[in-house]
């Protein structure tokens, strides 16, 4: 069934043939075989091959990946949807609601997945894709669990799907987040918010300057993935780059690291014209709120600051704050409440979170990733089991 | 060539850096070697949303005499906080420039806009403050609009039979005459005696950019409506009232005496040559009160030198092609819409 546009949706014909709270069982054998036929579908699609997102995707289905992710959870077989979901996907990363689409629908849930009101080819391959294979004979009993829609803002008739179903699954925003909450839902609605996160990349200076100069560009394109090619405003991308080692070692490692960057903004990347105004009015609302001047680095067209105190305020457009540490246990007095995601360079995740874990004060970090994966979807995001906490797990003694 | 206003631009800029704690440090962040500034490109300029985000004073609340605030249709005011010497500069220079364009006698003004823009102290916009502003050139004023934005012909008609034979100045914002008086005497086939009168206009086309004309067409239907043909168009925002740029006899937008433009490349901000589409940057001298006086506007045009133009007026031009669009930005912020 193609995307349900805002008027169609309010006049509610999309929900002939949707079985509203309708459940299957947890990653039944069809539900396993349709991401998987839908891997290939997307994997072979010639136009699919223009969005890199969208291939993204199409690898995440493949059946060994799913597989590899139901066997993470514990009692599979007795597992069982909730019934209808309805997804609130985050309004400007295209493929966001694919991957929340999965976890509902593999989990066993029938799916309402709210698109953004923005057109993104990607977003109408992506359903066009799914389409095809559901007017498939072996996959059409799945078209009952499945709905694409978009909606006004503010639309009752959503409001009237949240209250009845029996999930919800938002994608930030926080005012986005407190507006669901807010909303009447069923006694045993599942609930599932993810706020506005922040992030940050660390840089062991020493392990970094041991890279060769074709692996220092390679990372230097990973870094560019997880921050600039979402104007750094993913919750994952890195805002803050803590720098650990001696202070000459940090000093070559740093000249080195945005130097690397140069030639790939220079190549693939214009800031938005408006964002670019905005930047200074970020710079004027940080030495409002902190009454002084700061120290800042325009250097390569990033916006380079050094003061901790901008800690909480919001970093954005290719703006950082750089950070020394002489040991990696510093960087606890500097996490913000809702960092989510540490990308490491230099260092091995493991090792960074057997340090930081291992200290009788756990951060409240979430992911823990090499550079290049900021963005890297997967079944446990922010710190929830979504297999899990969308499906309900009979007890049986 | 040196801009004649930039000595003045100098000494406004350490006025400011002295007087206002978070325009000096924003300055010395932005530009934190201070060098003597050599052109207008090298005096430090504020995106003119700042007035929006920011309360941006260079005097003592005891000495503010007025707040003057742009339109608040869509989302935050700006807040212009106006002293009596810089109120004073404001009517001033906008006597003079309108003057030189229009002669010194004070006419009987017909407003294209509705009494309760100037009467209603709630809604305090830019209009109100274009209106109000203007009206010191006129003698009478007459409203053309009722307070439901409908054209009262009556009033109107005798408004101009009270002062026939006085040349009669029209004003009113570039959309609100298209909509509520073109479209209106169009729809009612009617045509006013307008023929001894001369219209400023300005503003722009706000929520109307789709319905847009361009200068020549508005001029001629207006010609065709009233038998005025004497249109001008001004360029001015509430952040720098006083020095507006003016059209001249040759259909083109002047920089007064004390004002100036540049247009910055839209992706780095560099300083772009004459003729070269960019952001508009507005420079002005009579910003006592708060550091207004070099502006990054969200305006996109060309400069061009005064020497392209016949008209003889030595101001720089400029040309405004229109508004920046809004900004597109990737990421899960903001996620629901």
């Amino acid at each position: 069934m193609p995307i349900i546009d805002a008027q169609n949706f309010e006049n509610g014909e999309w929900r002939e043939g949707f079985e509203f709270n309708a459940a299957a069982s947890f990653a039944d054998e069809i539900s396993v075989e349709f991401l998987n036929a839908l891997s290939r579908a997307i994997l072979t699609d010639k136009e699919a091959r223009l969005y890199p997102d969208l291939a993204t995707f199409g690898y995440f289905c493949r059946k060994a990946n799913i597989l590899r992710a139901v066997a993470d959870i514990p009692s599979s077989g007795s597992r069982f949807g909730w019934g209808t979901i309805v997804h609130i996907a985050p309004g400007n990363i295209p493929l966001n609601f694919a991957f929340s689409f999965v976890m509902g629908f593999l989990a066993g849930n029938s799916n309402i997945v709210r698109l953004p009101s923005r057109y993104f080819p990607q977003i109408a391959r992506c359903v066009a894709l799914i389409d095809q294979l559901i007017a498939n004979s072996s996959f059409a009993s799945l078209a009952k669990r499945l709905r694409f829609v978009q909606s006004d803002r503010d639309s009752s008739e959503l409001d009237g799907l949240v209250a009845a179903g029996a999930g919800v699954v938002v994608w930030g925003g926080d005012a986005t987040v407190k507006r669901f909450r807010a909303l009447p839902k069923a006694p045993r609605c599942v609930e599932v918010y993810f706020p506005d996160r922040v992030s940050s990349l660390l840089v062991d200076a020493a392990g970094y300057l041991a890279f060769s100069e074709d692996e220092s560009k390679l990372i230097a394109r990973r870094f560019f993935n997880d921050t600039f090619l979402v104007d750094q405003n993913a919750c994952s991308s890195p805002t803050t780059v803590f720098w650990l080692g001696e202070t000459d070692k940090i000093v070559r490692a740093q000249n080195l690291f945005w130097s690397r960057l140069a030639p790939i903004l220079n190549a693939d990347y214009a800031i938005d014209p408006m964002a670019r105004i905005n930047r200074h009015l970020d710079i004027f609302r940080d030495v409002v709120s902190l009454g002084r001047a700061l120290k800042l680095s325009t250097d390569y067209d990033v916006w380079r600051l050094e003061d901790p105190a901008v800690l909480g305020l919001p970093l954005r457009f290719g703006t950082f704050l750089e950070l020394s540490l002489t040991k990696l246990t510093q960087i606890l007095d500097y996490l913000r409440p809702n960092e989510q995601t540490i990308t490491t360079l230099g260092i091995a995740p493991e090792v960074v979170f057997k340090e930081l874990y291992a200290t009788g004060r756990p951060p409240g970090v979430d992911r823990i990733v090499p550079v290049g994966s900021a963005l890297e979807m997967s079944f446990n995001w922010d710190g929830k089991e979504l297999l899990s906490i969308l499906s309900r797990r009979v007890h049986i003694s | 060539m040196k801009s004649p206003i930039l000595e003045d631009l100098i000494t406004l800029t350490e006025h400011h850096r002295a007087a206002c704690k978070p325009y000096s440090n924003y300055c010395d962040t932005i530009n934190p070697i201070r060098k003597r500034p050599e052109s207008l490109a090298d005096i430090p300029f504020l995106p003119v949303r700042a007035f929006k985000d920011f309360d941006l004073l260079s005097v003592t609340d005891s000495e503010v005499f007025k707040i003057m605030m742009s339109s608040g249709t869509s989302g935050a005011r700006s807040r212009i906080y106006v002293d009596r010497e810089t109120a004073q500069l404001q009517t001033r220079t906008l006597t003079a420039i309108f003057g030189e364009t229009f002669g010194k006698i004070r006419s009987p003004m017909l407003v294209i806009d509705r009494a309760a823009t100037v009467n209603d102290r709630n809604h305090f916009s830019a209009r109100t403050a274009a209106v109000n502003g203007f009206s010191i050139m006129a003698h009478d004023r007459c409203f053309a609009l009722d307070d439901d934005m409908t054209l009262n012909l009556p009033r109107i008609i005798e408004f101009i039979e009270k002062h026939n034979g006085k040349r009669i100045f029209v004003f009113g914002f570039t959309f609100l005459i298209w909509q509520h008086f073109c479209n209106s005497l169009c729809a009612e086939n009617l045509k006013l005696p307008l023929e001894n009168s001369f219209l400023l206009h300005g503003g722009g086309w706000k929520k109307l950019e789709s319905e847009k004309v361009s200068n020549t067409q508005f001029k001629e239907t207006i010609t065709a409506l009233t038998g005025c043909n004497d249109i001008r168009n001004y360029y001015g925002m509430v952040e720098q009232t006083g020095t507006i740029f003016i059209e001249c006899t040759e259909g083109l937008l002047h920089a007064s005496a004390w004002s100036d433009v540049l247009a910055r490349d839209i992706q780095t901000h560099e300083p772009l040559p004459h003729g070269k589409v960019g952001l508009l940057e507005v420079f002005s001298t009579i910003q006592k009160s708060y550091p207004g006086h070099a502006l990054l506007t969200e305006d996109v045009g060309v400069t061009r030198d005064a020497s392209a133009c016949n008209c003889g007026h030595r101001g720089t031009i400029v040309e405004v092609h229109g508004r920046l669009p809004a900004a597109e930005v990737r990421g899960c912020s903001d996620a629901y819409n």
